[in-house]
């Protein structure tokens, strides 16, 4: 029985997210931030009007049309930015990389970084709405995925989810092949023509309450593949995941998310 | 390589399938066929190889002067079987037709058709697969024809998941376009951002620094590494060996969490930009090396208990055959191609980035065609890339590496068209790229993917259901690089 002596070998390897939080490490370029000096906190007249000034040169730095200026300040829309570093690296005192995974959210415009205070408290009501909705999963909760137009990249980091390291089987999650046993669908890719039927096929088959996930920024805008599409177009998403493509541990995160599993939600 | 009157052969459209099937006939084979403008004007541009040489013929195509009829030529396929694909897709695309095509039906758009293929006979019946799979996959179509048992036909449709993301590159410029390249099949993304890449440094005649041209060629075995990887736990699934899958995934893991730490990434983008090189390692040589060691000692010793895993052998051996003769017909690539013993290789035909001098020096070949034999070289492959990427991070340390211009040679964009090429996981790819006032005019992309699907229904002989889950994984195929 050689294989069963290795697989015991395993154990060490598997993350404790969500019960602690984890990481891919410091050169993880997981999302942009706009750099908080700069940002809307800041009430610094000449600050602003300096920025103003730059708008067009700023927005023009961004190949997907993710950076907007307006008299407020700098903002970043992660459901777009395919994180290709060009404002990173024109402006490294505005922009930065982070490393932080949890990058999920439950609303289309918290994905706008910085977020104003409003929309974190918009947050918390949204949150409790998706909790009582999905009481009834709790305790296993099966998840169908469907591409609609990914560049494949997508399809691997779901299905690292079933890797040792984040093992979501340790949790109750598991993938399942018929639409009838699922509670979550996981949907990446810009939304090509040619699947809208199928997706509506699957959705129709899931039993209620169903949460849809857009997994991507591919899935949640198009990306710079076909900018303005996006499934929100396709579908009512619940939650949003950017990345290009969204890591293994964001879409834990998500998928997190919509079983109220994380610490402080129970 | 550049394209221009010197590189390439001008025909008239219909002696062009005469011209490439003379070709084939002393040993070349068909590599691509790409539709491009020209002012009003459509021009068809046949890519054929032999080893080392590429040669271009092109056609211009005649036009309807009422412009109603769409421009024709004598089809390809009449006499080269493997252009069958690639003019049912540029008709779909370009409207392009092909007189005399064998089998004119749809491939990118859906059609109301019924896609059978032989007449169907008593106890017949066929079994739609897709675009929704059962499985995280992504979106394909296929058409089982079968007893109920044995598969007698497949039939593959890719209007699914068509994104038309060669369009996309029209007038943009080339920065944004390497981001286009990345995404045309993003579990290659390092063998496209080559592939284009080069392209636009052949048409600004720059030779990149040489530790750019080495650590391209690390990201690039990296990428080869974690697809080949993939093959493997996509097999050890379908024969539902649960500690091999946990095992080979999470080597997968490991490395594309090496990934991140050579640039930020786990597919490698944002590395290779046209002029050299983007980002750089945070980790010394030392450290690299040492975790790579460290990876491939666990892995070889898992792959030597799974090569002697009856039941994975067993499934693989004599599964999903392709013979050596057709493996030549189709002109088959990468491990598929090599898995039938057709030797080719672009990293050894025609070597880039660093290969001539830290690369393989013969390809890895199998003989029976089947999914072992596929599955073998990519074993085999991965042992070899394992030693390229050591060669090529010694040769890093050799290197002048201090300041920006030991890694990016700054571009002065011209005008002109070039056809660049990488040996992509899956095989070998093609991109053709034209820059006009330092804007991208058009792209064209050949994945192996495409290239290869062609010829998955000819590997089920005899095959039963069972067996396709393991010889559609041993193809190693991304819908998304072939559904352009
Ligand atoms: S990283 Fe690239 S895509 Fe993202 S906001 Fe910056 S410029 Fe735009």
């Amino acid at each position: 029985m050689p294989w069963l002596t290795r697989g015991l070998r395993n154990g060490i390897v598997t993350t404790h997210y969500p019960r602690r939080k984890d990481g891919y490490g410091m050169y993880w370029r997981a999302a942009v931030q706009v750099c908080s000096s700069n940002s809307s906190a800041k009430s610094d007249l000449d600050g602003i009007v300096g920025v103003a000034a730059d708008k067009f040169a700023l927005e023009r730095l961004c190949p997907t049309e993710a950076i907007s200026v307006d008299g407020v300040g700098i903002f970043l829309d992660r459901g777009k930015c395919i994180l290709c570093g060009a404002c990173v690296a024109a402006r490294p005192d505005l922009f930065a990389f982070e490393a932080d995974i949890e990058l999920a959210v439950l609303d289309r415009r918290m994905l706008i970084v910085p977020r104003s205070e409003e929309e974190e408290d918009d947050l918390d009501r949204i949150k409790e709405e998706l909790r009582n909705r999905t009481v009834a999963l709790r305790r296993s909760v099966h998840i169908r995925h469907v591409d609609v137009g990914s560049d494949g990249s997508d399809e691997w980091e779901i299905s690292a989810l079933t890797n040792p390291v984040y093992d979501i089987a340790r949790l109750g999650i598991f993938f399942t092949a018929s639409p009838r046993h699922a509670d979550i669908l996981l949907v990446t890719g810009v939304g090509t023509p040619g699947m809208t039927e199928s997706l509506q096929v699957t959705l129709e088959a899931m039993p209620k309450p169903t949460v849809v996930m857009a997994v991507g920024s591919d899935a949640v805008s198009g990306g710079i593949v076909q900018p303005g599409r996006g499934v929100g177009q396709l579908l009512d998403v619940d939650i949003w995941i950017p990345g290009s493509p969204a890591s293994p541990f964001s879409i834990l995160h998500g998928i997190c998310l919509a079983v109220g599993m994380l610490k402080g939600d129970r | 390589m550049i394209i221009d009157s010197s590189s390439m052969h001008y025909t008239e459209a219909t002696s062009l399938a005469s011209a490439v099937a003379r070709k084939l006939r002393r040993g070349f084979r068909f590599s691509g066929l790409f539709v491009v403008p020209e002012n009003e004007r459509l021009l068809l541009r046949a890519v054929i190889t032999c080893g080392a040489e590429v040669e271009i013929i092109s056609s211009s195509l005649p036009r309807d002067a009422t412009g109603e009829r769409a421009p024709s030529y004598p089809a390809i396929s009449r006499l080269v079987p493997s252009a069958e694909w690639y003019e049912r897709a540029l008709y779909d695309r370009f409207g392009v037709m092909p007189e005399g095509h064998p089998r004119l039906i749809s491939l990118l758009r859906r059609n109301d058709e019924p896609t059978t293929f032989s007449s169907i006979g008593e106890g017949v019946f066929t079994i739609p697969y897709g675009p929704v799979r059962s499985g995280v996959f992504e979106s394909v179509e296929y058409l089982i024809e079968s007893t109920g048992e044995d598969i007698l036909h497949l039939g593959v449709g890719l209007a699914s998941k068509t994104r038309s993301i060669e369009e996309r590159f029209v007038g943009v410029d080339v920065s944004t376009g390497i981001l286009l390249a990345e995404r045309v099949e993003g579990i290659a993304s390092v063998a496209h951002a080559l592939g284009f890449a080069q392209a636009i440094e052949s048409i600004c005649s720059i030779r990149i620094p040489r530790a750019a041209e080495l650590l391209r060629t690390v990201h690039a075995e990296l990428e080869r590494v974690v697809n080949h990887l993939d093959v493997i736990v996509r097999l050890c699934e379908a024969a539902g060996l649960a500690v091999a899958h946990a095992r080979f995934s999470l080597y997968k893991e490991q490395l594309m969490r090496l990934r991140i730490d050579m640039c930020g990434n786990r597919f490698g983008r944002g590395v290779v930009v046209p002029g050299g090189i983007a980002s750089l390692p945070n980790r010394s040589s030392r450290e690299l090396i040492d975790c790579l060691d460290e990876i491939e000692d666990a892995l070889k010793q898992d792959t030597d208990l799974l090569m002697r895993s009856p039941s994975f052998i067993d499934r693989l051996r004599g599964s999903g055959v392709l013979t050596v003769e057709e493996a030549e017909t189709f002109g088959l690539l990468g491990p598929v191609g090599r898995g039938s013993s057709l030797s080719q290789d672009v990293r050894v035909d025609r070597p880039y980035a660093a290969y001539a001098e830290v690369g393989p020096s013969s390809p890895v070949l199998g003989r029976a065609g089947d999914a072992l034999s596929r599955t073998e070289v990519r074993l085999d492959e991965i042992w070899s890339s394992f030693s390229i990427i050591r060669r090529a991070i010694r040769g890093l340390a050799e290197v002048n590496t201090s300041g920006l211009d030991s890694w990016q040679r700054s571009l002065q964009l011209l005008d002109g068209e070039a056809l660049g090429w990488a040996e992509a996981p899956q095989g070998e790819l093609l991109v053709l790229v034209a820059l006009e006032g330092g804007r991208i005019a058009y792209t064209r992309v050949r994945s192996a993917s495409w290239h290869n699907l062609q010829a998955l229904p000819r590997a089920f002989k005899g095959d039963v259901l069972t067996d396709f889950a393991f010889i559609e994984a041993s193809f190693g195929l991304s819908p998304a690089g072939a559904a352009l």
